[in-house]
C-alpha cells in the first residue's frame, strides 16, 4: 500500500516536472482556455466588445477559447482588481472601459496603479461624446449655449452621468476651464441622463453618440468633443471646428494584461487581437451592435491613455 | 395595431414560443406547490435567463408570473393551503367545494376566472400603457419623487395588518438601499471599505435570501395535512350549472376591473386584490349564506382579481420605470441586464419588444387556461406526492447557484444567506418582507430623485409647489394613509366595544 502510494507520488512528480518544463519553454502557450474579465454585466458596450472579440480570436490562438467572465460592480474596479490579483501568465486578460480607470485613479479610489500594473494589448473602440440638447431647445448652436451660460452664471442645468463617471467628471473639468458656471445634476449613467434631456428637465447633457441614434426627433447634438467628427453622426460639428479647444472626451474600450506577463505571450496576444480586428466578420458584428470599430495598436493605446489622464489633470 | 404584429412575431419564433410554454408549465406547477412564492421562483430563474434573447427571457418570466398566480388556486382548492399569497382568499370557498366532492368544478371555475381576469388586465395594459407613457414622458425628478413617496406610504400602510410594522419594514428597506455609492456625490457610503459593497447590495441575492431562504427556514417547521383519498380526482365530473355561471360571470367581470385598478397602483399586488375582491363580492352576494361554505362565486372573485393584477402592474414599470410589485422589480432587472432602458421612452426605443412581450402574455393566458382546465386536478394530485424532503434541498441548491451566478461572486452568496436569516425573523415577528423589498428597490430612486429635484431648482423643498402633478401624488399617498389609520382605529374601537358594555 505504502509502496503504491510512493509510486503514485513519483509518477505525479514526473508529470508535474514535464509540464513545468513545458511551461518554462512557453512554446505551449496557450494550452488552456483564457479568461477575459469584463467589469460590467452582460449586455452594454464593454461586454459586447468582449464577446465579439472572444467569438473570433480563438482562430488566432490555436483554437484555444477565450471565455468572457462578467464581474460587475464598483465601476469596473472589482474586475480590475481580480485580474491584478491573478498570475501574470497570459491566461487572464481584461476588457476595460478606460474612462472609469482615469476617474477612479484621479479620485484616489482605484485598487491598483493602472499604468504600472497593466500592459495594453490594443484599443478596440472609441465612442465619440456629444453635447446634446432637447430638440426644441432655445440653443440651436454651441455658440448660443455658451453665450447664454456665460451671461447667466449659475442658471443652466446639465444632466451628468454621475460625479464618479468619466463624462460627468470630464465635462465638469471642461466647463470649469471654459469659465462656464453651470450646475450638474447627477443621474445614474448615460441612459437616465438622456431621459432627463428628452423630458426637458435639464438644458443639456454630455452623452455617448449611441444615445442619439433613434432619437433624432427628440435630441440635437451641438458638438463632438473628439478631434474628428463622429462616423455615425457626421452632421454634428466638433468643438474645435466651432472655435473651442477642449479636452478630448471619448469612451475608449481596450484590452489589457497584467504587467510581468512574458513578452512573447504579450506579443502573441497583440498579434491575435490585431489580426482579429481586421476581419470582415468582426467589423460586421460590431456594426450590427451599433459600436464603432477603431483599432489602435499597443503604443497608440498607451499614448491615448496617457493623454486621457493628462486631459483631466490640472 | 402593434399587438397583432407582436403576436405574429412571437407565433413565428420557436424560441419564444417554447419559453412561453415552459413558463406556463413551471408557473402552474410552482404556484400549486404550497409555500413556494412566485417571486422566489422568478428570482431563482433570472440568472438563467441571462443568456437567452431579451424577448424570450422576459416572456418566460412574465408568463411564469401569470400562470403562477393561477396555479396557487390549485393548492388552495384541493389542500386548503394557499400555493401563493395571492390565492389565500380562494381557500374560503374552494376547499369546502372540494369537501363536497366538487373539486373539479371549483378548479374549472378558478381557471376560467383567472384567464378572464388576466385577459381584461392585459387589455388595459396593451391599450393604456403607451397612452399613460406619453403623459409621463415629461415627468422629471420632482414628479418621480412624489410617486416614490406615494408608493412608500401606500405599500407601508397596506401590505401588513399593522401600519407600524409595515412602515418599519419599509424604512429598513430604505436603510439597506443606502449602502453603496452616494447617487449625487459619487462617494462610497456605509461600505466599511468593502469594494463589493460600493455598488450597493445586489437585488438578486437579497431577493433570493428574503423570499427563498427565509421561506425554506419557515417551511422546515411546518407539516401539511395528508391528502384525503379520492379527493381532487374529479369524481364530480366538473359540472358547473347554468345558474352558477349566471351568478359568477358578473362577479368575474367586476373583480377583474377591481384587480386591474389595484394592479396599476404601485405596491398593492395580487394578495391585496384577492381579498379586496372577495370582500366586495361577499358584501354584494345574492346568496350570502353560502359564502364560506362552498359558493362557487367565492372562487371566481379572488381568482379573477389576482390575475387581473398581472398586466396593469407592468404599467408603472413601463411608463415610469418604477416597479409596482416584486415580480415587476425582477423584470426590471431583466430589462436592465439586456441593456433595455425602461421608462416612458421604452415605447419609442423598444416598442416592438414591448408588444411582443404583451403578445407572449396573451399566449401564456391561453396556455395556462388549456392546461388548467383539463389537467389541473391531475397536477394537484401529483404535487402532493412529491414530499418536501425532495423539493427543498433542490430549491436550496438552486438558490445558491442563483445568488452566485448573478455576478459570479461569493460575496453575494453570503449576502443571500444573511438576508435569509433576517427574512426568517421578519416573518416570525410579522414584519412584511414584501414591503422591505419594494422599499429597497424604491429607496435608491427616491433618494436620487429628491436630491436631483433640489439641484434642479433654487427653491429648495418648495420645488414641489411648482409641480402640480407631484402635489397630486403626494396627496393621494396621504389620503390612503389617513384612511388606513382611521379604519384601523375604528376596527380597534369595534373590538373593544363589547368588552366595555
Amino acid at each position: 500500500m505504502f509502496n503504491r502510494l510512493k509510486g503514485f507520488v513519483a509518477a505525479t512528480a514526473i508529470v508535474a516536472g514535464i509540464s513545468a518544463s513545458a511551461g518554462a519553454a512557453l512554446a505551449e502557450w496557450p494550452e488552456k482556455p483564457i479568461k477575459m474579465f469584463v467589469g460590467s454585466s452582460a449586455g452594454g458596450g464593454t461586454d459586447t466588445y468582449a464577446r465579439v472579440l472572444s467569438g473570433l480570436i480563438h482562430e488566432e490562438l490555436d483554437g484555444v477559447p477565450m471565455a468572457v467572465i462578467n464581474r460587475p460592480g464598483a465601476g469596473s474596479m472589482i474586475a480590475l482588481k481580480e485580474v491584478a490579483d491573478q498570475d501574470a501568465d497570459g491566461y487572464t486578460v481584461l476588457m476595460q472601459a478606460v474612462g472609469p480607470v482615469v476617474v477612479n485613479e484621479l479620485q484616489g479610489k482605484s485598487p491598483v496603479d493602472f499604468r504600472k500594473e497593466m500592459v495594453p494589448i490594443g484599443v478596440l473602440g472609441q465612442v465619440p461624446i456629444v453635447l446634446t440638447v432637447p430638440y426644441d431647445s432655445p440653443y440651436q448652436t454651441l455658440q448660443e449655449l455658451v453665450t447664454h451660460a456665460t451671461e447667466n452664471p449659475g442658471e443652466m442645468r446639465w444632466a451628468s452621468a454621475g460625479r464618479d463617471d468619466y463624462l460627468g467628471v470630464g465635462f465638469s473639468k471642461i466647463a470649469e476651464r471654459m469659465g462656464l458656471d453651470v450646475q450638474d445634476v447627477p443621474f445614474k449613467g448615460g441612459g437616465p441622463a438622456k431621459a432627463a434631456v428628452v423630458a426637458e428637465q435639464v438644458d443639456f447633457s454630455v452623452l455617448g453618440e449611441q444615445h442619439l441614434v433613434g432619437f433624432e426627433s427628440k435630441l440635437r447634438g451641438l458638438g463632438v468633443f473628439s478631434p474628428e467628427r463622429s462616423a455615425l453622426l457626421p452632421d454634428i460639428p466638433t468643438f474645435a471646428e466651432q472655435g473651442y479647444e477642449v479636452a478630448n472626451l471619448t469612451n475608449v474600450f481596450a484590452v489589457y494584461v497584467k504587467a510581468g506577463t512574458p513578452d512573447d505571450i504579450v506579443q502573441r496576444l497583440r498579434d491575435a487581437v490585431a489580426t482579429t480586428a481586421q476581419k470582415e466578420e468582426y467589423k460586421a458584428l460590431l456594426a450590427k451592435a451599433g459600436l464603432t470599430d477603431t483599432y489602435l495598436n499597443a503604443e497608440e493605446s498607451a499614448a491615448l491613455l496617457d493623454q486621457m489622464f493628462e486631459d483631466l489633470t490640472d | 395595431m402593434d399587438i397583432f404584429y407582436g403576436l405574429a412575431t412571437v407565433l413565428t419564433s420557436l424560441d419564444t414560443l417554447g419559453f412561453v410554454a415552459l413558463g406556463v408549465v413551471v408557473g402552474v406547477l410552482v404556484g400549486a406547490m404550497p409555500g413556494m412564492s412566485i417571486a422566489a421562483v422568478i428570482a431563482l430563474m433570472v440568472p438563467m435567463t441571462l443568456y437567452m434573447s431579451p424577448i424570450a427571457a422576459l416572456s418566460f418570466l412574465y408568463v411564469l408570473g401569470k400562470s403562477g398566480r393561477y396555479g396557487g388556486s390549485i393548492a388552495a382548492i384541493l389542500f386548503n393551503t394557499p400555493g401563493t399569497a395571492a390565492a389565500a382568499a380562494t381557500m374560503n370557498d374552494g376547499y369546502p367545494l372540494t369537501l363536497q366532492g366538487r373539486s373539479k368544478a371549483a378548479l374549472r371555475m378558478s381557471t376560467a376566472a383567472s384567464a378572464i381576469g388576466d385577459f381584461i388586465g392585459d387589455m388595459l395594459l396593451i391599450f393604456g400603457a403607451a397612452y399613460i407613457a406619453s403623459f409621463t414622458e415629461k415627468f422629471g425628478p420632482a414628479e418621480f419623487f412624489a410617486i416614490y413617496m406615494m408608493a412608500f406610504i401606500v405599500i407601508g400602510s397596506v401590505v401588513s395588518d399593522s401600519v407600524a410594522k409595515g412602515l418599519i419594514a419599509a424604512v429598513f428597506g430604505v436603510l439597506v438601499s443606502l449602502v453603496g455609492t452616494d447617487p449625487i456625490s459619487g462617494y462610497d457610503r456605509l461600505t466599511f471599505g468593502w469594494l463589493e459593497l460600493s455598488s450597493g447590495f445586489s437585488l438578486i441575492p437579497l431577493l433570493v435570501g428574503i423570499f427563498v431562504i427565509a421561506e425554506l427556514f419557515d417551511q422546515v417547521g411546518k407539516t401539511y395535512e395528508p391528502v384525503v383519498e379520492g379527493m381532487g380526482d374529479g369524481s364530480d365530473g366538473g359540472a358547473i350549472t347554468r345558474e352558477e355561471w349566471r351568478l359568477s360571470l358578473p362577479v368575474i367581470f367586476r373583480s377583474s376591473i377591481l384587480g386591474s385598478i389595484i394592479g396599476i397602483l404601485p405596491g398593492l399586488g395580487s394578495a391585496v386584490a384577492c381579498f379586496a375582491a372577495y370582500g366586495e363580492e361577499k358584501r354584494r352576494a345574492k346568496r350570502p349564506e353560502l359564502w364560506g361554505k362552498g359558493a362557487i362565486e367565492g372562487v371566481a372573485a379572488p381568482e379573477a382579481a389576482n390575475n387581473a393584477v398581472s398586466g396593469p402592474s407592468m404599467i408603472p414599470l413601463l411608463a415610469l420605470g418604477i416597479p409596482g410589485s416584486t415580480v415587476a422589480a425582477l423584470l426590471m432587472g431583466v430589462f436592465l441586464i439586456h441593456g433595455i432602458q425602461i421608462g416612458p421612452t421604452i415605447f419609442t426605443t423598444s416598442r416592438e419588444l414591448v408588444f411582443q412581450l404583451f403578445a407572449a402574455g396573451l399566449l401564456g393566458i391561453l396556455g395556462y387556461f388549456v392546461l388548467g382546465y383539463y389537467l389541473g386536478p391531475i397536477f394537484g394530485k401529483y404535487i402532493t406526492r412529491l414530499g418536501n424532503q425532495y423539493i427543498y434541498p433542490f430549491i436550496f441548491a438552486t438558490a445558491l447557484i442563483a445568488a452566485y451566478s448573478s455576478s459570479m461572486s461569493f460575496f453575494d452568496v453570503y449576502v443571500m444567506l444573511a438576508f435569509g436569516v433576517i427574512g426568517y425573523f421578519m416573518r416570525r415577528f410579522g414584519f412584511p418582507t414584501s414591503a422591505f423589498i419594494i422599499a429597497f428597490v424604491l429607496g435608491r430612486g427616491a433618494e436620487e430623485s429628491l436630491r436631483q429635484a433640489m439641484l434642479l431648482s433654487n427653491d429648495g423643498i418648495l420645488v414641489f409647489l411648482d409641480h402640480p402633478v407631484a402635489m397630486v401624488f403626494i396627496l393621494i399617498g396621504l389620503a390612503v394613509l389617513t384612511s388606513r389609520i382611521v379604519s384601523s382605529l375604528r376596527h380597534r374601537a369595534g373590538r373593544r366595544a363589547p368588552v366595555n358594555s
